[in-house]
């Protein structure tokens, strides 16, 4: 769980100064030092949740109800909160995506013998 | 060879973050969109006016800006340099997308934005002429001496404004359309300002009355689209001298009969864009202050076409509307005097038939000698997709606009814009805004003017299109020019398509600004406009075929008559007069047509409601819905027979002939329905379409008259995001007025602001637009003014050359040099 704290906060206030995308890489990085592809799992699905989550939870907080509101209309949503669900199931899909990504890296850099455990 | 196996997901996810990154169909790039870092909530403070911060050694002195209750920018400079430059960067801090998206739409951009699909509408712009009328008059604004450094100033502070935001912080419309601003240049101001001559220039009429001259005769035409109708109530009064000799012209003996059919035809809708105003003097003011009135009548918009402003320098303290991406105000009111535009609707756009030597279109004929055309070459970049290049021949009229039929297909449809359509080929297109002009002057020198002689002055450089500026000044003088540097033109000349070989149908001369029509201070103490004839026939220029009929003016002028101490609030009412002149003057006839010929209960209840109809087009009452329905089913029952269906083949006979026919001439031929063996009259017509419209009115919305055929629900009024962009506008808007009424509401058109000064010694001022100053949004100032507009309520406005005497959310620019 510290590892995934450490990684969202390095991500909240690291990710305003990268490109958008380097999120995904930072978290296929957690996912190549995770030990199983649960862990990588739980760490890219949490860490982007808690993220994501946390920013668009300042963001209704802090005035962006109406601007939610459009965007939502935009897209056909309709309701500011299902844009939320909507943005945050992405989160989750990338998140878990980039971690297992990592992972498979680790994999494919590991010894021809050796196979994925725990799954 | 197996360990590769693990390469799959993670290309996959790169290639989904890829996916994630790209623009598809109208949808913007979702992750980077919906990355909350990055994306659409990366701009939740983007409309704090905290973050405005200037430093910059570009201006010469610190600059106050007050931001009041409703965001009008209060602009406090030490010089006009500085007041410019801090006029762009605030109006680019609030409108920086709608700015530049219009002048891409003016240009013939829009295909590096939205790709292959806007190129036919590129085309169309670029070939009409509107990039070769914005670079003719930005070389008028570069040769003045006095302006172009404002405008530097003006295009700095814009830039200023965009090399201040980071990516993230581009407005939502960039990321929903996923590409980056770029610099401003004086160029997109000129382009902007051709925007809205070509908006402005009016109707195009001379195809379809040339083909109707073909197959029917010109007297048809004649008689169905009179020059000066049947009623006609002028804005200079009749009576007036016009004590000048005019310029000659030499008139060909006969007119040219144009072959019309060479392709499709050029028609526009009967609704369109219209404006009111009026000036009453200070002897029929309670205050004793003369009074000015303008609500122009455009298409509405989010973000509004105006932009609310206040500009204090030692050289002028001007309030008003501006145009975003132009400097100065457009209209408004100073120290001393005040302005407000309507359109003029001045025929300034004429066709010609081109003779070329041969399909190369490198020669034509013209005074008896073939001359050589000039050929420019178009290349537009289209996003996604390789350059396109397009050439254009150019005569000295102007443009080929098509050399080929379909040739600017635009979006996909065979509509191009205020549905004009595909014109006929091989014709030139000559139009006023095409030519030289420099209208920045125009309003710098209003911006800043003392008196009438610097209102008159400033008129003689506002070229196109034709303009009514009515003027009400602090010593209580009242005036109205019809300005705009007009062709003088010879009787019907550019009524139809004209002879492109024969010089005598050339643009010959210009009016002379002191042969404009004008009035100041007359006898009866007011003045006003609202689209129609300036003039009776015995003005001796023509200066268009077309002009919205009376109706609007004469409510306008009724009310007026009555009012021997007029208050502000009386001109906010009049502005907000929802009366029907053309019902007041119709309805007796009509319902005696109908009153013995009531088939059921709900035919019975209709009439009854129409019976005791005030005229009001009030939004809550189904009268007006009825009475417009039958209006709509009358006109195409007398119509379609003889000219087809609308806008197809031919244009219908406006409002105001219908009611010549109707009162004067009830047995007219044209309500025989040629395709029936007995005569039809009016009566007949009237009584169908009176059936007609109850029936498909209670299929349409049910037997509840009074709650459900409400006009409000019928009409109602849509305001769009400038790009369709759905989710960002505001719709179904319960208003009350219609076209033809001075609350000239419409379905997605309207008074764009409305404005009413009284010019004491301390100025009293009103206004109110269809939107807010924001252009973000996600801003509450997006469209807070919208509901307030609906209830016809308007707001002072704070005017003070004192920053201490507004109140509001302040703002220092710039420590100076």
């Amino acid at each position: 769980m510290k590892r995934i704290l450490l990684i969202s906060l390095i991500c909240f206030f690291g990710l305003p100064f990268t490109p958008w995308w380097m999120f995904w890489i930072i978290l296929g990085v957690g996912g190549y030092f995770a030990n199983t592809y649960r862990d990588a799992i739980r760490i890219g699905i949490t860490a982007a949740t808690l993220t994501w989550g946390i920013k668009l939870g300042i963001g209704v907080f802090t005035g962006g109800s109406i601007l939610m509101q459009r965007v939502a209309d935009m897209m056909g949503l309709g309701s500011s909160l299902l844009l939320i669900l909507v943005t945050l199931v992405l989160a989750v899909i990338m998140g878990g995506l980039s971690a297992v990504s990592g992972h498979q890296l680790k994999m494919l850099f590991l010894s021809p013998n050796s196979s994925p455990k725990n799954m | 060879m197996m360990k590769f196996r693990y390469l799959i997901l993670p290309i996959a996810t790169t290639l989904l973050i890829w996916v994630l990154n790209t623009r598809i169909g109208t949808l913007p790039p979702l992750g980077k969109f919906l990355d909350p870092f990055h994306g659409y909530l990366a701009l939740v403070d983007s409309d704090d006016l905290k973050r405005l911060h200037m430093d910059t050694p570009q201006l010469e002195s610190p600059v106050t800006v007050i931001f009041d209750s409703l965001r009008i920018p209060h602009i406090f400079a030490e010089n006009d340099h500085d007041l410019y430059f801090v006029q762009g960067y605030i109006m680019a801090s609030e409108r920086l997308w709608q700015m530049e998206f219009q002048t891409h739409a003016a240009g013939g951009r829009m295909s590096e934005i939205v790709g292959e699909k806007a190129l036919g509408y590129d085309r169309f712009q670029r070939r009409v002429g509107m990039k070769f009328g914005a670079e003719n008059s930005l070389n008028a604004i570069e040769k003045d001496q006095q302006l172009s450094p404002m405008a530097d100033a003006f295009t700095e502070g814009i830039n200023t404004y965009i090399a201040s935001l980071p990516e993230d912080q581009y407005p939502l419309e960039y990321k929903i359309l996923d590409y980056a601003p770029e610099p401003w240049t004086p160029l997109k101001t000129s382009l902007l300002l051709k925007y809205m001559a070509w908006m402005l220039t009016g109707r195009n009429t001379e195809l379809t009355y040339t083909r109707m001259w073909n197959e029917m005769g010109q007297d048809v035409v004649e008689e169905l689209f009179p020059i000066y109708p049947w009623f006609v109530d002028p804005i200079i009064p009749p009576g007036t001298k016009y004590d000048f000799n005019p310029l000659p012209l030499d008139q060909p003996p006969d007119l040219y009969q144009s072959k019309a059919d060479r392709g499709n035809i050029i028609t526009q809708e009967h609704e369109g864009i219209g404006s009111n105003n009026w000036v009453v003097t200070g002897s029929r003011t309670e205050s004793g202050n003369a009074i000015l009135a303008n609500d122009p009548h455009l298409g509405l918009n989010l973000p509004s076409i105006w932009y609310a402003m206040h500009l204090v320098s030692p050289y002028q303290n001007v309030m008003g509307v501006s145009l975003p991406g132009a400097p100065g105000i457009i209209t408004g009111f100073n120290d001393y005097i005040s302005w407000g535009v309507t359109n003029g609707y001045d025929d300034v756009m004429d066709w010609y038939d081109i003779q070329f030597r041969d399909s190369t279109m490198t020669e034509y004929f013209h005074d008896n000698k073939w001359k050589p055309t000039r050929k420019v070459v178009e290349k537009f970049k289209i996003r996604g997709g390789m350059t396109f290049s397009d050439t254009i021949t150019y005569t000295h009229h102007g443009p080929v606009v098509w050399d080929t039929p379909y040739q600017t297909l635009s979006l996909g449809e065979k509509s191009i814009r205020n549905s004009i359509r595909q014109v006929s080929t091989g014709r030139a297109l000559r139009w006023l805004a095409h030519d030289e002009s420099n209208e920045l002057r125009t309003f710098y020198l209003l911006n800043t003017a003392e008196n009438y002689d610097d209102y008159v002055h400033a008129l003689e450089y506002f070229n196109c299109p034709g303009q009514n500026f009515a003027y009400a000044d602090v010593e209580g003088n009242i005036a109205l020019w019809h300005a705009g540097n007009n062709p003088a033109k010879w009787e019907k000349q550019g009524m139809f398509i004209s002879d492109g070989t024969d010089p005598r149908y050339d643009w010959q001369a210009v009016v002379p600004h002191e042969q404009k029509p004008h009035i100041k201070n007359p006898k009866r103490g007011y003045i006003g406009s609202a689209n129609q004839h300036p003039t009776t026939s015995d003005y001796p220029y023509f200066l268009s075929e077309f002009y919205w009929a009376s109706f609007r003016w004469n409510q306008i002028h009724t009310r007026l008559d009555t009012l021997q101490s007029a208050t502000i609030n009386d001109m906010l009412d009049i502005q907000l007069d929802n009366r029907s002149v053309f019902a007041e003057k119709t309805m007796p006839v009509i319902l005696r047509t109908w009153k013995n010929h009531l088939r059921n209960d709900l035919e019975k209840q209709a009439f009854t409601i129409l019976s005791n109809w005030d005229y009001e087009m009030d939004g809550h009452s189904p009268a007006p819905t009825m009475y417009r329905y039958w209006y709509a089913l009358l006109e195409e029952l007398t119509w379609k027979d003889d000219l087809g269906k609308d806008n197809e083949n031919f244009i219908w006979p406006y409002r105001d002939k219908m009611m010549e026919f109707i009162l004067t001439d009830p047995e007219s031929h044209w309500f025989d329905d040629k395709t029936t063996s007995q005569t039809e009259t009016f009566s007949h017509l009237s009584q169908q379409a009176f059936h007609i419209m109850v029936s498909e009115l209670q299929n349409k919305y049910g037997d509840a008259i009074k709650s459900d055929w409400i006009w409000s629900k019928y009409q109602g009024t849509d305001i769009n995001h400038i790009a369709n962009i759905p989710g960002m506008g505001v719709l179904d808007l319960p208003t009350s007025g219609g076209s033809d009424i001075p609350n000239a509401t419409g379905t997605t058109f309207g008074p764009s602001w409305r404005f009413v000064v009284e010019m004491g010694e301390k100025k009293v001022a009103y206004g109110i637009y269809p939107g807010g100053q924001s252009g973000f949004p996600g801003s509450i100032y997006y469209d807070n003014m919208v509901d307030d507009w609906v209830e016809g309520i308007a707001y002072p406005l704070s005017f003070s050359d004192n920053p201490a005497e507004i109140s509001g959310v302040t703002i220092n620019l710039g420590n100076g040099k």
